[in-house]
């Protein structure tokens, strides 16, 4: 904490914390009394299905990647057909805001960066998701 | 040695639901503090303050012990408090029941410190909730910062420009504060 912070700290230690209202824990535990017991967790069943589907879906990809050598065209050319058309899109988009004339960038490149931008969109969703699930759950 | 709250959560997963007392005799000001922050009405706060630990009772098992359950407990009382502020348009700028009535009942020469301290808690209760709770996580519980950006639901990023600007309108309300205090 900064300097700064332990003088409003102090000057806030004015508004000191507040006491719970009297028999507060008592009528929290007759709520709890009520409740049904807390469910065990399967501690180690939900990490393991997840290792499992992934592990499978791994050894389907790589069966299929190295039997069947049309697989890997396939694959990633309908990556870069999705780069191609995402690309397209966008340079239709900058067509229409900008004077022919300036427009310069390849479909190609416009399209990686549109399917970088996209990744990233999904990683920090991704990443947050997990922040809720992983650390808390939502309340 | 009191006990901590991880032996605490063991016995209260294992079976024994009276253990629970412990964790909320330990933390029922706390959480009963961060919500009245919020929502301003004592009657109100204690109901959010029982629904979050009847909540947090009722999900321990998911409770991974990743962060403190001091940390857990905040975030379940803030979003609760927060929610239920959207869902009853409580008023966020009330007036502390608690504080007027002192300031009723005050004589004239405690006014003056009276006076200058409610209206400090209006200047502070003026702040939106989610200054209010960083007020009350930041400085009168001494978390971390990443521990309030877990309370929050923010990024570490976020909290640190939101204290920098929470920062300078404390400043502000100090130097009223100080200069309402000398001069009534």
């Amino acid at each position: 904490m900064e300097k700064e912070d332990l003088k409003i700290k102090q000057f806030l230690e004015q508004m000191a914390t507040e006491s719970a209202p009297e028999e507060f824990t008592n009528r929290v535990m007759e709520m709890v009394n009520q409740t049904e017991s807390l469910p065990v967790r399967k501690e180690s069943g939900d990490w393991m299905f997840g290792l499992i589907t992934a592990l499978a879906a791994a050894i389907g990809f790589l069966t299929y990647f190295l039997f069947d050598p049309t697989f890997a065209k396939r694959f990633f050319g309908s990556v870069y057909s999705f780069m191609l058309t995402a690309g397209q899109s966008t340079k239709g988009l900058l067509q229409e805001a900008l004077p022919a004339n300036t427009f310069m960038f390849s479909t190609f490149w416009i399209g990686l960066v549109a399917a970088i931008t996209l990744l990233l969109v999904l990683e920090k969703l991704l990443r947050r998701r997990q922040l809720h699930t992983g650390l808390f759950f939502t309340v | 040695m009191s006990e901590n709250d991880h032996s605490i959560i063991q016995r209260v997963k294992g079976g024994d639901k009276q253990a629970y007392a412990v964790l909320v005799d330990r933390y029922k000001d706390r959480v009963f503090s961060l919500v009245l922050s919020i929502v301003h009405s004592r009657e109100t706060a204690g109901e959010l303050a029982q629904d979050t630990f009847v909540k947090a009772f009722k999900s321990l098992h998911q409770f991974r012990e990743e962060a403190s359950f001091a940390t857990w407990i905040y975030r379940i009382a803030y979003n609760t408090a927060i929610s239920e502020t959207r869902k009853r348009k409580i008023n966020l700028v009330n007036l502390d029941e608690k504080m007027a009535q002192q300031l009723s009942a005050s004589d004239d020469e405690e006014d003056t410190q009276a006076e200058a301290l409610l209206r400090l808690k209006r200047a502070v209760s003026v702040l939106n909730p989610e200054e209010q709770a960083m007020i009350r996580l930041y400085y009168h519980e001494d978390k971390s910062v990443e521990e309030v950006s877990l309370c929050l639901n923010l990024s570490v990023a976020n909290v640190k420009v939101k204290l920098f600007r929470l920062r300078a309108k404390l400043k502000n309300m100090m130097e009223e504060y100080t200069n309402s205090a000398v001069v009534v």
